[in-house]
Parts: structure tokens; sequence; C-alpha cells
């Protein structure tokens, strides 16, 4: 079986698994307690101005209806508006989206850079106390809970160093005037600083950790002892030949990291209070505002089916063993 | 059962001692025996059953039908089943979380078997406000400067509709005519003694169980700010704060920063979607006729010079001189009339504050007639002081929704407010920041205007991310409730300053007089005020609020003093007088302390 026919029963798959997931998407929301009047029940809105408002919402229809209404729309690009802002979903989450990517894009680009070469340089020096300590403290790392991690930073770099600003994504009251404006600032910079820190230590422990495994296979390997053999200097050995050919395990793992950061986002943003996607997709959840958790929800989802798509043909791509009809 | 699996946390028994811990912790001195009874009556009946006799009915339950005979009636004799006490989650409301347990804890004590459902908010409100599916129901609700509010969502009979605030499903013609008499009632005295008699006929069958009344403390930092008004219900967020509060000595910064987790979602002033966060925004952007002053939580004018209640059904304003819109046009008597008679088109929350007015008669540019259909002692109140009384300005809301991209003119972004309060909106980001400029016109019709140029609200994800923001400087003060922790750890550090903010909403418990435990008879009587016996009151205020409460035995605040009856018959914590009221009722208890229905 050749690569086209490979891609194309992938994208057979793709098909199946959005239908899966979008009805997923339209059930969870509407099997939830509540519906998007609930949280203003107690705030004075009135029996009759409830009723007006789920018949305009078209929750009074029976889920059939809203179901079929839900994919046509959903599919058509239709997204609908926020029950709660009354704006369109789109003009709601673009911003949070970017808020989130310019957070999380960095961090993960960041946490791999490093737990490479850091992994890396712990296989090579195995067995020492330098791996030791590096192990204990990458384990430290992966196992403690992201909001932790958060607070620790918060605690020495804002309330004792006083270096950076407790949360948010600019100065109260700064002056925004485009796109770029926002984001190729200092003050956006400054905010940045440690939610970013956070994501880099959280994220960075399971790359370091399958790079130092797939390190250690890689050096009990002929050709690394041939390598020495030759003279050649062990800083090279170790990055040029050694690491190249331990980091094909690594980036299968990148599909899964992504996910995981994508829903990681939300603690981080919740402990710095930036506004992204992961804290407006708690909100929307808690005031059942349907369309817009909807919304979320698909383009986190989406990221990791594609990503994974990505990473299933770029492993046929990488490594020429794996073969198409894997039987 | 299959809803103990819908629920966010299903409270057991097991949690009690969590409770117990706490209880211990405060030194309150409340004796509890163990879980099973106090041992206590325990005569005949079939003790064996093993306590949930009625649970047969409850797949039935669902609706708010006035059927009335559902899973709570056993046979005579049979041990009462397993009673639904629904309520929040800890991690949502602390407060409520902690009494509804102590509350819980002592009617297993007494002899009741409780199930103690802590939910999240949606799912909450859906069982409480729109299935009915729940024994007992604890609330923070019922607020408001005017009794009629209050006493219309809580116990009128129009309410126990879906999604009706009379959560005990109470349905009373005797109480539905006081109502109306009281609010027919345009003098003062008269309609108090109405809502005195009120008070003692629901507090005689404790309809519900009121509980406290938070005395809100929020935090503000000295060295920022000095000159703080606070007032009930709304505490810092008033409106007279934001123009009283000067820079404190030191502080240099134009711009007064503050933060809520609350979310702000819209700023159109007519959305009946609309919680605190956006009711305390419009208050600053939009002006009213009249406000509710600091000092006496009545009405007093406000844009109106003059506001005279002619007749019984007659009102008569005249407007300050020049009052201006944010847009630079002037403030009219056209604008008002328009507010009312469009609002009342276009938005439920309008339209119910305009209800009583038959017209409006404009007579020049400052000054209009409001005659109403009927006496409406809260009109000044509700309609020209209250929270959906925002005036909106003509030129602006004529032609929407037609000349604006919405589908109706609740639904409007509103992206530019033009009010004519003392702040001006400059910018507006959804989730992040809302900034505020004083609006100097302001001043021409006399008022007072800010002292701070700038003020920016902040949004964050939670009550501790804005303590946060106060500590490290970000923040200058906090118009909300913090932790109870927060405050303690305030009070200790002279930094920070700590104003008080009575509420108007009560902390109450309900009963679903739907079921036949609970019914509108002498029984159900006699159980409502045996569970009213069963809330340790005063413990519950020290364990859940740190003190920060006031015990109540009415419907009312006590921040409302003209209206609170004192004299209503009192109900704290007493086991032996609630074991009283039930064997009065013929209830008797089984070998294991159950309580069973009466033979």
């Amino acid at each position: 079986m050749g690569l086209q026919r490979y891609v194309g029963r992938r994208l057979v798959q793709l098909v199946i698994t959005y239908w899966v997931f979008l009805t997923l998407l339209f059930g969870i929301f509407r099997l939830a307690p509540g519906d998007p009047t609930s949280m203003y029940q107690m705030d004075g809105l009135s029996p009759e101005a409830r009723q007006q408002i789920l018949e305009r919402l078209g929750l009074n229809d029976p889920l059939h209806v809203q179901y079929m209404r839900f994919m046509v729309d959903f599919i058509t690009g239709n997204w609908g508006d926020s029950f709660r802002y009354g704006e369109p979903v789109m003009d709601i989450i673009v911003i949070k989206f970017w808020n989130t990517v310019l957070l999380m894009g960095p961090a993960f680009f960041l946490a791999f850079a490093i737990g490479i070469i850091f992994g890396a340089f712990m296989g090579w020096v195995r067995g020492t106390k330098k791996e030791k300590g590096g192990l204990i403290l990458t384990l430290f790392a992966r196992s403690s809970p992201e909001f932790w991690i958060g607070i620790i930073v918060l605690m020495v770099f804002t309330f004792q160093l006083g270096w950076f600003p407790s949360g948010g994504i600019r100065a109260p009251g700064a002056e925004i005037n485009s796109f770029w404006g926002r984001y190729l600032a200092w003050d956006f910079l400054h905010h940045l600083a440690l939610p970013l820190l956070t994501g880099v230590i959280f994220y960075m422990a399971t790359p370091t950790l399958l790079m130092r495994s797939s390190m250690i296979s890689v050096l009990n390997s002929d050709f690394v002892e041939m390598k020495k053999a030759e003279g050649i200097p062990e800083y090279i050995i170790l990055y040029k030949h050694a690491a190249r050919n331990s980091i094909l395990p690594v980036t299968t793992v990148v599909a899964i990291v992504i996910g995981l950061t994508i829903g990681g986002s939300l603690v981080i943003e919740t402990v710095f209070n930036w506004p992204g996607m992961g804290r407006e997709m708690v909100q929307s959840v808690t005031y059942n505002d349907y369309n817009v958790s909807q919304a979320i929800f698909f383009l986190m989802g989406s990221v990791v089916i594609f990503m994974n798509l990505v990473a299933d043909i770029a492993y046929v791509y990488l490594d020429p063993r794996v073969r198409f009809d894997e039987q | 059962m299959a809803r103990q699996g819908q629920d966010q946390q299903g409270v057991s028994n097991t949690d009690r001692r969590k409770v117990l811990k706490a209880l211990g912790a405060t030194g309150a001195t409340m004796s509890v025996v163990g879980c099973m009874g106090g041992g206590d009556g325990g005569d005949g009946g079939d003790g064996g059953d093993g306590g949930d006799g009625g649970d047969g009915g409850d797949g039935g339950d669902g609706g708010d039908g006035g059927d009335g005979s559902d899973g709570g009636s056993g046979g005579a004799g049979e041990t009462i089943r397993t009673l639904d006490y629904v309520s929040l989650s800890e991690s949502v409301h602390p407060i409520r979380f902690t009494w509804g347990q102590m509350h819980a804890e002592q009617l297993e004590e007494l002899g009741f078997d409780i199930e103690y459902h802590a939910l999240s908010i949606p799912d909450y409100i859906d069982r409480g406000f729109n299935q009915r599916d729940h024994d007992i129901y604890i609330l923070r609700y019922l607020d408001g400067f005017d009794p009629s509010g209050p006493l219309y969502t809580g116990f009128h009979s129009d309410s126990t509709a879906e999604g009706g605030g009379n959560c005990s499903l109470f349905q009373s013609d005797e109480f539905d005519q006081m109502y109306q008499e009281q609010s027919n009632a345009t003098d003062p005295d008269e309609r108090q003694q109405i809502v005195y008699d009120i008070q003692e006929m629901l507090m005689d069958k404790q309809v519900i169980t009121p509980v406290m009344v938070q005395n809100r403390q929020m935090p503000y930092d000295t060295q920022k700010v000095t000159n703080t008004t606070t007032m009930l219900e709304y505490g810092l967020g008033n409106i007279h704060n934001f123009s009283s509060m000067e820079p404190a000595e030191g502080n240099d910064s134009s711009q007064l920063t503050w933060s809520l987790s609350e979310d702000l979602t819209t700023l159109n002033p007519i959305n009946p979607e609309r919680g605190r966060a956006e009711r305390q925004i419009n208050r600053l952007v939009y002006d009213r006729l009249m406000r509710i002053s600091p000092d006496d939580a009545q009405p007093v004018p406000w844009m109106a010079e003059t506001v005279d209640q002619t007749d019984e059904t007659t009102i008569d304003v005249t407007l300050r001189e020049g009052l201006q819109w944010h847009d630079g046009e002037s403030v009219t008597a056209e604008d008002v009339r328009f507010t009312y008679t469009y609002g009342a088109e276009v938005s439920p929350n309008v339209s119910g504050i305009a209800e009583p007015i038959d017209n409006i008669e404009v007579h020049d540019e400052r000054s209009l007639t409001f005659n109403l259909s009927e006496p409406t002692a809260s009109f000044q109140t509700v309609a020209m002081a209250g929270r959906s009384a925002n005036i909106i300005p003509q030129h602006v809301w004529e032609d929407v929704p037609d000349s604006v991209d919405a589908e109706s003119a609740t639904q409007w972004v509103n992206p530019e407010p033009v009010g004519s309060g003392p702040w001006q909106v400059e910018s507006f980001t959804l989730g992040e920041e809302l900034e505020l400029s004083r609006f100097d016109a302001y001043g021409d019709a006399g008022f007072e205007t800010p002292n701070f140029e700038t003020s920016v609200r902040l949004q964050a994800p939670d009550i501790r991310t804005t303590v946060r923001q106060l500590e490290d400087g970000t923040v200058d003060f906090i118009p909300y409730e913090i932790q109870v922790t927060d405050v303690q750890r305030f009070q200790q550090n002279d930094r920070y300053g700590l104003a008080d903010s009575l509420m108007t909403s009560i902390h109450y418990a309900c009963y679903n007089m739907n079921r036949d435990l609970f019914a509108d008879n002498d029984m159900g009587r006699a159980v409502r005020r045996a569970m009213a016996y069963a809330v340790p009151k005063q413990e519950a205020i020290q364990v859940a609020t740190g003190g920060t409460a006031q015990e109540i035995q009415t419907c009312f605040s006590p921040g409302l003093s003209f209206w609170y009856n004192e004299d209503v018959e009192t109900f704290n914590l007493d086991l032996e007088a609630a074991r009283s009221e039930l064997e009065s009722a013929g209830f008797t208890w089984n070998d294991e302390g159950r309580i069973q229905w009466p033979a």
C-alpha cells in the first residue's frame, strides 16, 4: 500500500473522528444541568423573561431538531453568538486564542528545546551524580502540580523579589492600538515571563525523560563506540551523532504534549490571570454558554486531532522502517 | 437512585466530621452526640424498615405540579424517607455550604435522614428553581431596598411558576392579598404595619427559616486611597464611593484601579441577563432619577431636582438643570419618558418596573408627571432608584435594534455606551479590562465629580487573584467580599482598610411545601418549625463567616431597619423545642432514633 492510500485512509478516519467529536460536543453540554439562563435566575430574571430567552435561543425545541441545526450550522462555519456576551463566538475567541497561543506556543517550544538538550546531556552522563541530580529535578518538576509551580514562581519572583507583576497580560489602563501593539510591547513580555517560566518548567519534563532514555539506548549502539574510537570530541558525538538518532521518539510525543499544553493552559491562565481560551472555556461551561464552549472545545480538540494526524504521517516519513500496512 | 449520580459531590454523613472539627476549632459549645439521634423517644412503631419507606415515590417528582402527593407521604408509623437537602458545593459558596451542613447535622441528630447535595451553580439553580426537586433548599437571596421585591419573589403564588423564586412553593391567598395591600399602601406607617403582619404570618409558619445576613468585608489599600464611602448592599461598589475616594498621601496616580472576579459580559443596561458585575457598571455609567442614600437606604432625588408625590397615583418630577449625555446632548424629560415607554416594550426588566405606569406627561424640557394606574408604594425605590431604572438617551436608542446589528434591543452589544452618569466608558476588552474616564460635565448639574480621572476595572479569574492584586499593588480596592482568612489577615495589617457592607439579601432555608411533610397545614407547620429550631445560627456565623454576619429572625435584612420586624417569634438552636413541635404533631421515634410518620 502506498503513501497516498495510507493518507487517504487516515483522512476518512479523520472525518469519522470529527463526527463523533461534534456529536459528543453537542451532547455533553446539553446533558449538563441547567441552561444558559441558570446563572441569571437569582439575579432578577423573571420566569417570563427566562422563557423568552429560551425560546429565542431555540432551546425549547426537541433535542434532535437542535442537533440537526447544530451540525449544519457548525459545519457551515456559523458558530453563532455567545449567549452571555451577545457577540459572535468568533469575535470573542480570536483574541483569547492569540493570547493562549502566544503564551503556550513559546512555552512549548522552549520546553522541547531545553528538554531535548538537557535530556541528551543526562543520557550522556548516565550513572554519574550529575544525572541523578538532574533526574531528581526533572521528576520533581514532572510530578509537581502546575498550579503549585505557578504559586512558587509567584512567591519568589513577585512577592519576594518584586521583579514581575503577579498576573494579567498588560498593565491596567495600558493603551492598545493594534494587534501588534498588543504583543510587541515590553509590557507584554514583562507580564509573559512568569507564566512562560511555569509552562516551561512543567512541560520540559516529558521531552527530557524521553530524550534521556532514548539517548541511553542509542549510546549502547556500536556506531557510538566507533565514533569514540575515531577520536571525535565528546560533545560532537553527543549532539551531532547520538542526539540526532535519539530524537525520533521525542517527535512522536509532540502531538500528545501539545494536547496537554492546550488543556493545561487553563491552569496557568487561572494562576496568572491570563485572559486566554482556557479560562474562557471554564467560564463558558459554568454559564452554559454552549456556543462558546463548543467552539473552544472544538478548537482545542482539533489541535490534538490534527497533530496526531501530522505525527502519524511524519513518523512514516521520518522512519522508513514503519510500514504503511501495519498488520 | 439515579439522580445521585448527577451530583457533583453527594456529601454523605461522613463529611459531617469536618464540620464538627470546625466547630471544635472555634470553641463553639454545641453538644453533638453521635450521628444516631439522642436516643430520645424511640417508642414502638416498626423500627426495622431501614428508613427509606417513602423512596418509591421519588421517581415521579420531577415537576412542580401541585399534586402534593409525591414520595413524602409514608404510611402511618413508617420512617420518613431520606430527605434531599440541596446546597452549593464548598468551592462555589463556602458559607452556604457550611451552614447548610451544620443544619443538616442537627436534623440528623433530631432523627431525620438527610442526603446533603452540594452542587454546581447551574445544577443547584436548575434543581431548586426549575425542577423543584428538593425537600430543603438553602439560598442567599431576596435582595432589594424595598420590601415588595423580596416578598413577591420569595412568597407570592405567581413566583411558584417554573423559574420563579418562591422555592418554598408557598401558595396562600391570604399572603397574596396582604402583599397587594402593602403594595398599595402609600402611607409609610400603614405600610410598615402590614409588612410587619406579613412577617409574623410567614415566621409563624416558618415558610422559610431565615439564618443570617452577611456583613461583607471589602478591602482597600490605605496607601492608595482614602475617604471611602461604604453602604448597605453595595459596599465599596456604590456610586458615592467612586466620587468620594481620593488619592492617599503619596499616591500621585490619577487612575483608580480595582478588580472583580465576576465576569462583565455586557454594557447594555436593558439586557435582562445581568449579574452584579453588569449592574455595578450600569450604576456608574447611567444615571437614575433617584438614588438610594448611603445614610438610610431610602431613595433621594438625584437626576431629579424634586420628586413630589402629589396624590396616591401622581408623581411630579423636575429634572436638574445642566444634565448632559456623554455625547454632549442635553438630558430632557422626553428621554425619561422614552426610557420607560420604550424600555417597557423591549426589555422585560424595564417592563417589570414600568408596570404601574399608566402614562407619562411631559410638560417641558425638565418637568414631567408619572400617572400610575394604582397606588404603588415601592415605585420610587424600585422604578426610579432601582437596578432597572437606568435612564437611556432617546437619540441613541430610538432606532435600536433596527439600525444596529442585533436581533433585539436587549441583545445589542451597545459598544459605546452613552449614559449621563459620572463615568463614561473609554474602552472595554472582554475578559480583560474596562476603562472608564471621569465625565467632567457631570459637575454642571451640581453633582460632585470623581477625584480620579480614570478608573480601570480588571477582570480576575477568582477572588484569590483579586486579593493578590491588592497585595502586590496592582489594584487599589476590591468592591466585593473576600474570604474569611483574608479578612483576618487584613485586620492585622495597618496598610489595608476594611469596609463593612451589610447585605440586603438573606441566607435562609426553604422547605418544599408541595411535599406532604412540609405542606401548608398543622403537621407541615410543626415540621418546618422543628427544622427551624435545628439551625445553629450563632455557631454557623462563627464557623462559616468568621463572625462577619448577623443572625436574623425574619425575612429581611436588619439593614432595612424600617421594615425589619424585631418582634417575630425567634428560632435558635434548641433540639428539645424541635422535638416537642414534632411530638405535638404526632411524630414518633423508632428504636434507632429515626422519626416516623404520625399514626
